[in-house]
């Protein structure tokens, strides 16, 4: 039992070594190198074409308005611009909603506060749940079950049954079941 | 044709409401006889809404353009295969494709059921009755797929104009997944009305007992591995035909697949809370409710034109009936629930804060906090606009940065949970069960970290990802082990075993594995890589490993479409690889143009080849190289969780001795009365996880 237990274990650890290997050796060797000016600011971006994509990945073949933004954030590269200014123009021309997420002030933050303050609220809302139902359970171990009685041998039954459950189970599920 | 379409809808129409009619006086009266009629009123629906889908298909596949819906998407030269495709590629036809597969579900759970639960099938009935009877009104009187081009002569007379061809069918949507990616998410989104109608029936019948429950459960499974199943097949579309190298955009379209999704998922555990504890009845219907009703608010954001998508339809006055229908309802819901909310009185008790309870009430919570945060990020630009009279956008860096978290919390669960006990796990047994898993993980991430796994979400993501893995081969073995020393079976045997005496755990596991392999392809995204190049005959691009050298490139004419198609060799490591051919269509029908990407895949990277157009400046063509890791797994895990679902429906193989032994001495009262333990171990829906 023990030799096949080990048996297994190597077998699955062998497994998901190599997984592991093969995951690695996929994302590991491909760090981007220095990741192209363009491509970083166009990704904070929107495509203005209506297809609700960020700009250097709008889906629409051979799209008219993204090569004209992309051409025009590379006419601002060239012309070594700084950062900021260049969202700036861009929002300037096209309005806020050019910008690919909300921004961190103003209006803008409630979209970025308002999920985590519905998780957290959520939280604490099971946190008060949990105690709440803690303190109705009663000391229910041992309780005697209310209804008619069963036979000694369908009890004996019943325990051999959960005792073989348990052992599938976890160890120690049995004890804490008990 | 069209007529003999029109008048087996308006008939479907008139059956519904029969079935509403007759179903309803039936509860009231308890008429046996008239709720056998109203029950075979909706089983006539079926057959009825069949003769008017068949009708549509065959105008299409006759090529009939006096048809409006046919003209507008369908073409002489389109294919047979697409023409059928064609059929849900509208407003209209997708309507009364969503008619079609609530009769085919509302068929089956009344011919299944026939007979069974006299208290409850007729208000299961009336429910289908009615959902399917406001989409009938969309089919038959608001947007009919059956409108015929007519004008009027000199005699005043109105006659059908045909036209010499139609406009064809979408470009995007001439792709074979194309063909079973909308029927599979249908079917999804459409069979959450069952659960639901179980769900609202119970409550306004006051069913007793649990049995309502059990079945709504396996309903939800079923739709629920559709909805998976469609919402991955649409990602892989998304991913082979748009070419932009993703799989998924964020687009209001996706997210509204993705809401249902995460609150039926969320039910899919509870409900094994009030199975095994008699807990938390008041909040499973309203995740059933809520399933439903998002299920009908994702089509109404996308037929409205409240939100832009580019796989939305053109803003249209359906939009006001869907937001009617989600009202109404609501309203129903919320009628119901307070007329009988003493009848979802929970026995809530808790023995211990560290156990399997808490932990489903946390992957609740984290479930539906990443369905609120997608809901959120995809009303916000009206919301913005409504209040600031400006709209904010709300793209995909908002979204994974959101998701991205509440996504790992999620998956830290999913290992976590099933090593729990119910009522209370020791501390002792805590450090047992999560020591090597956890040790494993991280010494995964030890050996990840110097090897460049740099990203910190995706390094998280792989710790996490071994963590589950473990925990759940180590479920399989321990098992396994126990069969295995009393039986003598070779472990491998034992395994299916134990997966058989349980499906339903053992197939949940299965769902996790696959759950677990698609996040580890996602991962992978952090690390994609990509390069464009003008590329004339004999140039070449390197990328990673990847050399590519343009050998040819041609125009191909085909029956409905001309194409550009370039021949590429692909080198790795300077060794001949294999050959791909990225290619670009245009349909002149409607004037629009489609890519067909070229992918080499394998379990580690994709390499993933767009013919992107014409360089205007020079004539030559534009190659985008993309290397996306792991992309592959997604697609397998996605398998893997519809097989798992699949296990998880199927039923025990073998009975418990106790539950056996209770049938066969008709003690069936004495075992009612037993303790809870027991019994919970052995009922044949297998609810001993």
């Amino acid at each position: 039992m023990a030799r096949r237990t080990k048996r297994a274990f190597v077998s699955y650890a062998l497994l998901l070594s190599a997984a592991l290997v093969l995951f690695v050796s996929a994302v590991g060797a491909q760090i981007p190198g220095q990741s192209e000016k363009a491509k970083k600011i166009g990704k904070r971006l929107m495509c203005m074409c209506g297809c609700n994509q960020v700009l250097v990945e709008c889906n629409h073949v051979g799209c008219s308005v993204s090569t004209a933004m992309l051409k025009e954030l590379d006419a601002r590269l060239a012309r070594n611009e700084p950062e900021d200014l260049m969202l700036q123009s861009f929002v300037q021309q096209y309005g806020e909603k050019v910008m690919a997420q909300p921004p961190m002030k103003d209006f803008g933050l409630v979209a970025w506060v308002t999920p985590f303050a519905v998780l957290l609220i959520g939280f604490c809302l099971i946190g008060v749940v949990l105690l709440r139902w803690r303190r109705q359970s009663p000391a229910i171990a041992g309780m005697p079950g209310a209804g008619p009685e069963i036979s000694s041998e369908m009890l004996a039954r019943a325990r051999r049954e959960m005792d073989f459950e348990d052992e599938l189970d976890s160890p120690d599920s049995k004890s804490e079941r008990d | 044709m069209d007529l003999f379409g029109s008048f087996a809808l308006l008939l479907a129409f008139a059956c519904a409401v029969y079935a509403i009619v007759a179903g309803i006086i039936a509860i009231r009266t308890r008429n046996p006889l008239l709720q056998k009629s109203a029950r075979h009123a909706g089983i006539a629906v079926c057959l009825l809404v069949m003769i008017g889908t068949a009708s549509l298909l065959y105008l299409f596949l006759t090529d009939d353009f006096s048809v409006s819906y046919v003209a507008g998407h369908s073409n002489r030269d389109l294919e047979s295969f697409f023409k059928v495709a064609a059929l849900w590629a509208g407003q209209e036809g997708s309507l009364l494709f969503w008619s079609l597969i609530l009769s085919i579900y509302t068929f089956f759970v009344l011919f299944t059921n026939r007979g069974k639960h006299p208290e409850l099938m007729p208000y299961v009935g009336v429910i289908l009755a009615s959902v399917q009877t406001f989409f009938l009104t969309l089919n038959v009187f608001v947007v009919s797929p059956f409108q015929v081009f007519g004008a009027s002569g000199a005699d005043g007379v109105m006659r059908l104009v045909a036209q010499a061809d139609g406009r064809g069918l979408n470009p995007l949507l001439q792709y074979p997944e194309m063909v079973a990616h909308p029927p599979t998410l249908y079917t999804g989104y459409v069979g959450f009305a069952v659960p639901f109608a179980f769900a609202l029936a119970a409550l306004l019948g006051r069913y007793p007992g649990e049995k309502w429950i059990h079945i709504t459960r396996k309903w939800t499974m079923i739709a629920w591995c559709f909805q998976s199943a469609g919402i991955l097949m649409g990602a892989h579309w998304a991913y082979a035909v748009l070419g932009w190298g993703g799989y998924w955009a964020w687009d209001p379209v996706e997210n509204a697949s993705l809401m249902p999704w995460l609150t039926g998922t969320a039910f899919l555990h509870s409900v094994m809370m009030q199975e095994k504890r008699g807990m938390l009845k008041v909040w499973n219907v309203w995740l059933v409710f809520t399933t439903f009703l998002l299920c009908i608010l994702g089509t109404f954001l996308t037929r409205s034109g409240v939100v832009s998508s580019v796989h939305a339809f053109a803003q249209s006055s359906i939009g006001a009936w869907f937001l009617g229908f989600i009202l109404l309802t609501l309203a129903v819901c919320l009628w119901a629930f307070f007329k009988n909310r003493d009848y979802l009185k929970s026995d809530n008790q808790l023995d211990s804060m560290v156990s399997r309870e808490s932990s489903f009430l946390f992957n609740n919570l984290i479930l539906l906090a990443a369905c609120f945060a997608v809901l959120w990020g995809t009303l916000f630009p009206v919301i913005s606009e409504a209040i600031q009279g400006s709209k904010i956008s709300v793209g995909p860096p908002f979204f994974n940065k959101v998701n991205i978290p509440i996504g790992l919390f999620l998956l830290f669960l999913t290992g976590v949970g099933p090593l729990l006990a119910w009522r209370r796990t020791s501390l002792d047994s805590l450090k047992r069960n999560f020591g090597w898993p956890l040790a494993g993980g991280l010494v995964a991430g030890a050996i990840a970290w110097p090897l460049g796994f740099r990203d910190f979400f995706a390094l998280i993501c792989l710790i996490l990802s071994i963590f589950v893995l473990l925990t759940i081969f180590g479920e399989f073995l321990r098992g396994a082990m126990v069969i295995s020393a009393r039986s003598g079976m070779n472990i491998f045997s034992s395994v299916g075993q134990l997966t058989m005496r349980n499906t339903r755990r053992y197939g949940g596991y299965v769902v996790h594995i696959g759950m677990v392999l698609v996040f580890i392809g996602i991962s992978g995204a952090a690390f994609n890589q990509d390069k464009q190049m003008e590329m004339g005959p004999g140039s070449q691009m390197s990328l990673g490993a990847y050399t590519m050298n343009l050998q040819a490139f041609e125009p191909r004419p085909a029956k409905n479409y001309t194409s550009e198609r370039a021949t590429i060799e692909v080198l790795r490591n300077g060794q001949p690889l294999v050959t791909l051919f990225p290619e670009k269509r245009f349909f002149p029908s409607n004037e629009m143009s489609g890519t067909m990407v070229a992918i080499y895949s394998t379990l580690k990277e994709d390499l993933y080849l767009v013919y992107a157009g014409r360089s205007p400046e020079n004539n030559q063509p534009i190659i985008h190289a993309y290397l996306n890791p792991l992309v592959k797994w997604i697609w397998l895990g996605g398998l893997i969780v519809v097989l798992g679902t699949g296990l998880a429906l199927l039923p025990n193989r073998q009975p418990v001795l106790a539950f056996k032994g209770a049938a066969e001495s008709t003690q069936a009262s004495a075992a009612a009365a037993a303790p809870q333990s027991v019994l919970t171990r052995s009922g044949s829906h297998g609810s001993a996880d």
